[in-house]
């Protein structure tokens, strides 16, 4: 029986997981290195037991066995190959047992490739990580069995949520849980410091490291996601702040404002303690999001004691995080910076300090708006609802300040309030502006928008955005500045640049990322939209597009039946594109879905859903048209930011004792 | 002072575009001013039934009716105050997307505001005003320097201890 062997592998990797946490705890302790040797086995073995128990998951998967009842829920006859691949994580056991199994990789990972100026901690490393992979398979072997049974097997299963049946939901939540799982490396780590009393060479090369990787696959996840929403949900939209996107987006603010903290660590040494404390609320806040969105509570408080899971995981989840910070009141006083009389003052480093204040600040408003109805509900029984016009009365103010901290901050050096090119600098990047500000405004069609409002906030948003990207290439010019006669052609000097600047680099790519995706946002304030209903050849128009509806038919692709309406566009008489809204069928699920017709430019997405259809001959077809701007931005910033993410993990010298010691002034040289 | 400079001169210069934009608003603005309104109301009422949408974005049964009684309520002339004043009576506070600003739901509001306010004395207290709190502080010397010392001392006391056993 194949779930009771997959069942075996889980209990076999709880037990070499326990054994390696006991095995860590005690060789750290008593600094037994082959002890630590041993635990280190234990820890591989745990992953490969869990990557031989998925095995066996997949080739149930493939194999149509219905007499595992996951299986049967969660997938049926008719599901083409890839998405039999992905129904793994498609619902809660999977998705915990995927977590898992990464979470057991990364832990070998992270321990066969330990720095070796961290070796000293390493045991501790190893404990904070297979206490929480031991933790995990408890509950996989408890509450989130995916391997529980139902004889006899149905010949056919219940069939996978359409909603998943989308190449971006099929890959959004491994990249997702990557990003999760990397989040606890430096979360081990810091664990690791203050067992061990201080934080020593090499550490911060590696946590950077993992941090950033996490920080990329966050981004890419949850971008990812706000990407399957646009094109699956067909309300025209990729972000609506509801508590599952929510509680993806609070890791990815602790991984940023994380990384902000680590760059004046590695700079100065200061910050020390913060980061530690960000790292844990960093790997905290990615559990916390699955406890949230899959024990009920969010539904409401009533549905929460129903499940088994939901208290389990609430009594873990608090104890990551009384364990931390008690261990964190207890030991973080041994961890100093080198100098006790720092002065702050205008200096980069309060930039970035001020720059974690706004994302931490976010952090809190996203925070309250997920968690405050559960908790008033728990008090006083009157629900409330906080959605989308809650955030985006903080959200934007917090933009436009940190796009200001982005500008000013990057211009400025450690230990000076000085700025090198002078304060002329950001003035001349602001008179500048205004040339590509109104050039963005007037090519974007952003003047042609109906209310004064979201018109202000939109023009000095953009405004702001392009002070800031003229700022950074200001900055970018000055550092370029002793590389003169690296190469002959510039292209050779900048890549000579780069390749000694790495981090540096990295971080640039990153923010005019971050900048051309709040251009993005920006846009998103003026979308129009229309419904109609058309009948075979007739048009309807909107923003200057003429929408012609072509023959409604009925095709069938993959398992799905889908009745679509091609609708021709053109504007100005020139055709310019088909879509085809559609609705689909699916055969093990009564209701219809939505597929969108999406027709992307630069400036703006031309977007179609299906609403309705005259069911007897489809002479008639109600569509919804929208004009949404600037989305194709929005994706196409957060690829650079993913890049320049990547580009910053690839320093080589980051963390070194030579760049201890020579602070700031070291990335000057050619 | 520099900064403020900075800061001033782009606020200066953010509200000069906008006004510029404003009074170039006016020839594009195509206003349906009943579309408009009932927009207004039906993006403030939560979908009954969807996560996270206004019924105005969504076309869920629930939400269409409640768009259709908003569409008949503003004809009715009533306005946008008590059409939604009329939806909280039927299905309590919950059917509005922002938590009212009144009871223990007003620290929904009022916490994020205070921290936003707060933060900027906070940074001046901890950061700017560092300056001050540590000047009495004499400063620790740098590694380097500290080493350095420790070298000739441990010099001078090589060269003691070789001219007093020759």
């Amino acid at each position: 029986m194949p779930a009771n062997l997959g069942f075996m592998f889980l209990l076999l990797a709880l037990i070499f997981s326990v054994y390696g946490l006991v095995a860590n705890v005690t060789a750290a302790f008593m600094r037994h290195r082959r002890l630590y040797r041993s635990a280190r086995m234990a820890a591989t073995m745990t992953a490969l037991f869990i990557i031989l128990a998925a095995t066996v998951m997949w080739l149930s998967l493939f194999s149509r066995d219905y007499s595992i009842a996951y299986i049967w829920r969660n997938s049926s006859n008719d599901l083409p190959a890839f998405y039999t691949f992905t129904t793994f994580w498609s619902a809660l056991e999977g998705s915990h047992f995927l977590w898992m199994m990464l979470l057991a990789l990364f832990t070998a990972i992270a321990l066969w490739t330990g720095n070796r100026d961290n070796e000293h901690i390493m045991p501790w490393v190893g404990a904070a990580l297979l206490c929480v992979v031991s933790w995990m398979l408890y509950l996989s072997v408890s509450y989130s069995d995916p391997f529980v049974m139902q004889l006899p097997a149905p010949p056919n299963g219940l069939g996978k949520n359409p909603l998943l049946q989308n190449p971006y939901m099929a890959i959004h939540p491994p990249t997702l849980f990557t990003g999760y799982t990397a989040l606890a490396i430096p979360y081990a780590y810091s664990i690791a410091a203050m067992a061990y009393g201080d934080i020593t060479e090499g550490w911060l090369k590696t946590a950077r490291r993992w941090t950033l990787f996490a920080w990329c696959m966050l981004t890419a996840g949850i971008a990812l996601g706000g990407h399957w929403a646009y094109v699956e949900l067909g309300w025209a939209g990729y972000w609506a702040w509801d508590p599952v996107e929510n509680s993806s987006f609070l890791p990815w603010l602790m991984a940023t404002s994380l990384l902000h903290s680590m760059v004046v660590q590695d700079k100065l040494g200061h910050l020390k303690r913060s980061g530690i404390i960000l790292a844990i609320l960093a790997f905290f806040f990615s559990f916390f999001g699955t406890f949230i969105t899959r024990s009920g509570i969010i539904t409401s408080v009533h549905s929460f004691a129903d499940g088994n899971i939901g208290p389990n995981y609430l009594i873990f989840i608090a104890t990551l995080l009384v364990g931390s910070f008690t261990l964190f009141a207890f030991r973080a006083q041994s961890i100093l910076p080198p100098d006790a009389g720092k002065v702050w003052g205008v200096s980069r480093e309060s930039a970035l300090v001020v720059t974690q204040f706004l994302l931490l600040t976010l952090a809190a408003v996203v925070f309250i708006g997920t968690v405050f109805p559960i908790v008033t509900e728990a008090f006083n029984g009157q629900r409330i609802s906080i959605q989308a016009p809650y955030f985006n009365a903080f959200a934007p103010w917090i933009g436009l300040a940190m796009i200001v901290a982005i500008g000013v901050g990057n211009l400025l050096r450690y230990h000076s309030g000085k700025i090198p090119g002078g304060r002329g600098v950001p003035l001349r990047a602001a008179l500048a502006a205004v040339l590509p500000a109104a050039a963005f405004c007037w090519a974007g069609d952003v003047f042609k928008t109906t209310r004064p409002w979201p018109l202000a906030a939109q023009v000095v948003g953009v405004y702001l955005v392009m002070v800031s990207i003229l700022c950074l290439g200001a900055e970018f010019a000055e550092r370029m500045k002793p590389f003169a006669k690296a190469a002959t052609t510039l292209p050779g000097r900048i890549l000579a640049f780069a390749r000694r600047n790495m981090a540096w680099t990295g971080a640039f790519i990153a923010h005019i990322g971050f900048l051309l995706a709040i251009l993005g946002f920006l846009g998103n304030y003026r979308g129009v939209d229309r419904e109609v209903t058309l009948r075979a050849g007739e048009t309807a128009s909107l923003f200057g597009y003429d929408f012609t509806l072509g023959t409604f038919r009925q095709r069938e692709e993959e398992n799905a039946i889908l009745f679509e309406a091609p609708l021709v566009i053109s504007r100005g008489g020139r055709e310019i594109g088909t879509v085809y809204p559609a609705k689909s069928k699916y055969p093990t699920k009564p209701e219809l879905m939505n597929e969108v017709g999406v027709l992307g430019g630069f400036w703006h997405d031309l977007y179609a859903v299906m609403v309705d259809f005259e069911k007897t001959r489809g002479e008639t077809v109600t569509l919804q048209l929208h004009i949404n701007p600037t989305v194709r931005l929005v994706f196409i910033s957060v690829v650079i930011m993913v890049l320049g993410g990547l580009v910053a993990a690839l320093d080589r010298y980051r963390g070194d004792r030579s760049r201890d010691v020579a602070g700031g002034a070291w990335e000057q040289q050619a | 002072m520099k900064q403020r400079g900075v800061l001033h001169s782009i606020s200066c210069l953010a509200t000069l575009l906008a006004a510029l934009t404003f009074s170039s608003a006016g020839g594009f603005a195509q206003t349906d001013d009943f579309q408009d309104r009932f927009r207004d109301v039906a993006s403030e009422l939560r979908c009954p039934t969807c996560v996270g949408l206004s019924v105005l974005e969504s076309d869920a049964p629930f939400s269409k009716q409640i768009k259709d009684e908003v569409t008949a309520q503003l004809k009715a002339g009533k306005s946008h105050d008590e059409i939604l004043n009329f939806f909280t009576e039927r299905y309590g506070p919950w059917i509005l997307r922002v938590p009212p600003k009144t009871g223990i739901n007003a620290l929904a509001w009022a916490v994020p505001l205070g921290v936003l306010l707060a933060g900027p004395l906070l940074v001046w207290f901890f950061v700017w005003r560092r300056r001050e709190t540590w000047s009495g502080v004499e400063a620790v010397k740098p590694l380097n320097e500290i080493l350095s010392e420790l070298e000739k001392e441990l010099a001078a006391a090589r060269a003691a201890r070789q001219g007093g056993n020759p």
